[in-house]
C-alpha cells in the first residue's frame, strides 16, 4: 500500500481542500483510505460532509500531580522544571496543567515525594463513512494538551489498519501545517508526500523549510502551487526552489472561489462541479499522481 | 503595558496579516510596538512586513551524553526518561535516540554516579528586527527538529528582557495555528485574544475550538473575520458562534486583492495602500485593540 501525505509548512494554502478533492478522484480508479492528521484543527471530515464516529482515546500524556499534604514549599521542582509548568503559590507547588509536559524531572528532585505522574486523556481517534465510498480516519487532541505528536500515530496505527482491512492501495493523509512534531509523525513511514504551497514571500519560505524535513526522511515529494496566478513570478520561484530540493512540480491550481461555494455545502470542488478551473487543474494533479504511484 | 495575542485556531485565516497590520498601524499612530512572531514552525511576520531579521540568540537544548568511564550500566537513566530516549541494554552503555528527547533532564538527575553531561543540541534561533517604529521578536525552529516548545519560550523570554530595557506600549504576539501549547503559552496572560476567522465550515468549526480555549485559560476574546465577502461564505454561521460565546466581532476585513498584492510584495497593507478599504479595516481594528486591551490590562 502506498501512503501519500498532504503537507505545507505554512497553514492555510488549501491542504484539506486539495487532499478531499484528491481522495475522491483517486478512489474512482484505486481503493482509497483517508486519515486528518491535522489534530489541533481536524478539518477533513467537514469538507467530505462525513461524520467521525469515536473508537478509541489516546491516553499517551502525562502531568505532575502534587500532594499539598507532603509539599514543603522548597521549591526544588520550580528550579529543575524546563518548561516554566510549576510556581509556588502560598507556600505549595503548583502545577499548570495545560504547559505540563510530564517529565517528570519534578518528582525525581522532590524530596518528600509529594510529586507523583499520571496519565490524562489526549485525544480521541475515530472512523467515518464518506459518501464517496471510502473511509476516513480523523483524530483531535484534547484542547490545549501537548502530545500532538502522539494522536497522529495513533490517527495513523488506525488508519493503516483500515486501509488493510479494506484491501485499500492508498491511503491519503492530510496533514498539519509547519514543520514540527505533529509533521514528522504525519510523515513517518510515507512513501510520498505533496507539498502545497501559495506564491507569496511567506510561502516561498515556508517551502524551503518543509522541503529540509522531507528530505531528512527521504521521501520523493511533488509540489502543488495553489492560487498560482496571484503572482506567476513568485509561483516560478516556488518551482525553482521545489526542483532545487528534488522535488517534482506537480500542478498550478488556479484563484477559484468555487472552492469557497463547494465548502460551504460541506463537498470537495471535484464533487461539488467538476467543470471548475480548480477542479480541472487538481484532476490533472490526481492523474500525475495516479501515475507516479503506480 | 498591553499584551495581545492574535490566533484563531485554523491555519491561514489571517493571523499573521492581523498582526502584522495591526503593530504597523499602531506604531503609526505613534506607540512603541512589541511584536512577537510566536509560529516558530512557520515564522512569516517578517515576509509581512519586509523586513530582514538578524538572529540574536541559539535555542540551545539539553542532550545527554553518556561517560563511558563513570556509567555503570545501572538504567536508573533509562527508568526516568519518559519518552524513552534512552534505552537500557543490560550490560551496555544506554542507547541515545535524540530525536525523542525533550530536554527535561531527569536522566542526569537520577544517574547516581554523574556519567551524564550535556552535549546540547540547537533547536532554533531567536531574530530581531527594528523597522516601521516596531521591534520584531521571531523564534524560528530549525527544520528536521521537532521540539518547538522551548524555542517558543525563549523568544518569550527574550521579548521580556527587551521589554525591560525599554517600554514599549503594547505588546502583539503573533501565534501559531491550532490549540496546542505553543498557542497557550503565546496566549495565557494576555490582555486580549483576537480570534481570527473566515467565512467558511472550516474557519467557523476552529473558532469554536479557540474560543473554549480562550475561556478556559480566561482571556478576554474579540473576533475578526477576515475575507468578511468571500464569494460563497458563511458569515452568519461565524456570528452565531461568536454570540454564543458572547464574543464581539471587532472587525470585517474584507477580501481585497490589495491584501493578497500586500503579502505578495511584503509591504503593510497601509504602507501600500492606505486609502483602501482593507486600510480602513485595520485602521477600525486598531482603535478597538487599542481600546478593549488597555481596558483589559487595567481591569487585570
Amino acid at each position: 500500500m502506498k501512503e501519500l501525505v498532504v503537507v505545507s509548512g505554512k497553514g492555510g494554502v488549501g491542504k484539506t481542500s486539495i487532499a478531499a478533492s484528491l481522495a475522491v478522484l483517486l478512489s474512482r480508479k484505486l481503493k482509497v483510505t483517508a486519515a486528518d492528521t491535522d489534530v489541533d484543527a481536524p478539518n477533513l471530515a467537514i469538507v467530505l460532509g462525513a461524520d467521525v464516529r469515536r473508537e478509541l482515546d489516546v491516553r499517551s500524556s502525562e502531568k505532575a500531580v502534587v500532594d499539598v499534604s507532603k509539599c514543603t514549599g522548597c521549591g526544588k521542582c520550580v528550579e529543575v522544571c524546563k518548561f516554566s509548568s510549576i510556581t509556588l503559590a502560598e507556600g505549595k507547588a503548583v502545577v499548570d496543567r495545560l504547559a505540563c509536559e510530564g517529565c517528570g524531572a519534578c518528582s525525581i528532585v522532590c524530596p518528600t515525594n509529594a510529586i507523583s505522574i499520571v496519565q490524562v486523556k489526549t485525544g480521541e481517534v475515530g472512523v467515518a463513512d464518506t459518501e464517496y465510498g471510502f473511509k476516513l480516519v480523523s483524530g483531535h487532541l484534547e484542547i490545549g494538551e501537548a502530545n500532538s505528536g502522539h494522536v497522529v500515530t495513533a490517527v495513523k496505527w488506525l488508519a493503516r489498519r483500515k486501509a488493510e482491512e479494506e484491501g485499500a492501495d492508498l491511503l491519503i493523509v492530510d496533514g498539519p501545517p509547519g514543520i514540527g512534531c505533529p509533521v514528522i509523525a504525519s510523515l513517518a513511514a510515507a512513501s510520498h508526500a505533496l507539498v502545497v504551497s501559495e506564491p507569496t514571500p511567506a510561502g516561498a519560505w515556508n517551502l524551503t523549510r518543509i522541503i529540509q524535513v522531507i528530505n531528512h526522511f527521504k521521501i520523493p515529494f511533488m509540489l502543488v502551487v495553489n492560487k498560482w496566478n496571484l503572482s506567476p513570478q513568485y509561483t516560478t520561484a516556488l518551482e525553482a526552489i521545489a526542483k532545487q530540493g528534488g522535488g517534482e512540480l506537480a500542478a498550478r491550481i488556479p484563484v477559484d472561489y468555487t472552492i469557497a461555494e463547494a465548502m460551504a455545502m460541506r463537498k470537495p470542488v471535484v464533487a461539488y462541479k467538476p467543470e471548475a478551473e480548480s477542479s480541472k487543474a487538481i484532476a490533472k494533479l490526481a492523474d500525475i499522481i495516479l501515475e507516479r504511484l503506480s | 503595558m498591553p499584551r495581545v495575542a492574535v490566533t484563531g485556531g485554523k491555519g491561514g485565516t489571517g493571523k499573521t496579516t492581523v498582526a502584522a497590520n495591526t503593530a504597523y498601524t499602531l506604531a503609526q499612530m505613534g506607540l512603541r510596538v512589541l511584536l512577537i512572531d510566536a509560529d516558530v514552525d512557520a515564522p512569516s511576520s517578517s515576509r509581512f512586513l519586509g523586513v530582514s531579521t538578524a538572529r540574536v540568540l541559539d535555542v540551545m537544548s539539553f542532550l545527554p551524553a553518556v561517560d563511558p568511564e563513570k556509567c555503570t550500566m545501572c538504567g536508573l537513566c533509562a527508568q526516568a526518561c519518559r519518552p524513552h530516549a534512552l534505552v537500557h541494554v543490560e550490560g551496555k552503555l544506554p542507547m541515545l535516540f535524540p530525536e525523542l528527547c525533550s530536554g527535561c533532564e531527569a536522566c542526569k538527575l537520577v544517574c547516581p554516579s554523574n556519567a551524564i553531561t550535556d552535549s546540547q543540541k540547537l533547536l532554533g534561533w531567536v531574530n530581531k528586527a527594528e523597522a516601521h517604529g516596531i521591534t520584531l521578536v521571531e523564534g524560528e525552529l530549525q527544520p528536521t527538529e521537532a521540539r518547538s516548545t522551548l524555542v517558543l519560550l525563549k523568544a518569550m523570554e527574550y521579548a521580556r528582557s527587551l521589554k525591560s530595557e525599554r517600554s514599549y506600549d503594547m505588546t502583539i504576539v503573533d501565534t501559531a495555528p491550532g490549540t496546542h501549547c505553543n498557542v497557550i503559552h503565546a496566549i495565557r496572560g494576555a490582555d486580549l485574544a483576537l480570534a481570527v476567522t473566515e467565512p467558511t465550515p472550516l474557519g467557523v468549526h476552529d473558532l469554536e475550538l479557540i474560543l473554549k480555549l480562550t475561556q478556559k485559560l480566561q482571556v478576554r476574546t474579540a473576533v475578526v473575520l477576515n475575507r468578511a465577502d468571500l464569494p460563497g461564505g458563511t458569515p452568519e454561521e461565524v456570528e452565531r458562534i461568536a454570540s454564543r460565546h458572547h464574543t464581539p466581532i471587532v472587525a470585517e476585513i474584507p477580501l481585497d486583492p490589495l491584501v493578497q498584492s500586500s503579502h505578495i510584495q511584503g509591504k503593510p497593507v497601509l504602507e501600500l495602500a492606505p486609502s483602501s478599504r482593507a486600510a480602513e479595516a485595520f485602521r477600525t481594528l486598531a482603535k478597538a485593540v487599542l481600546e478593549l486591551a488597555s481596558a483589559g490590562a487595567f481591569l487585570a
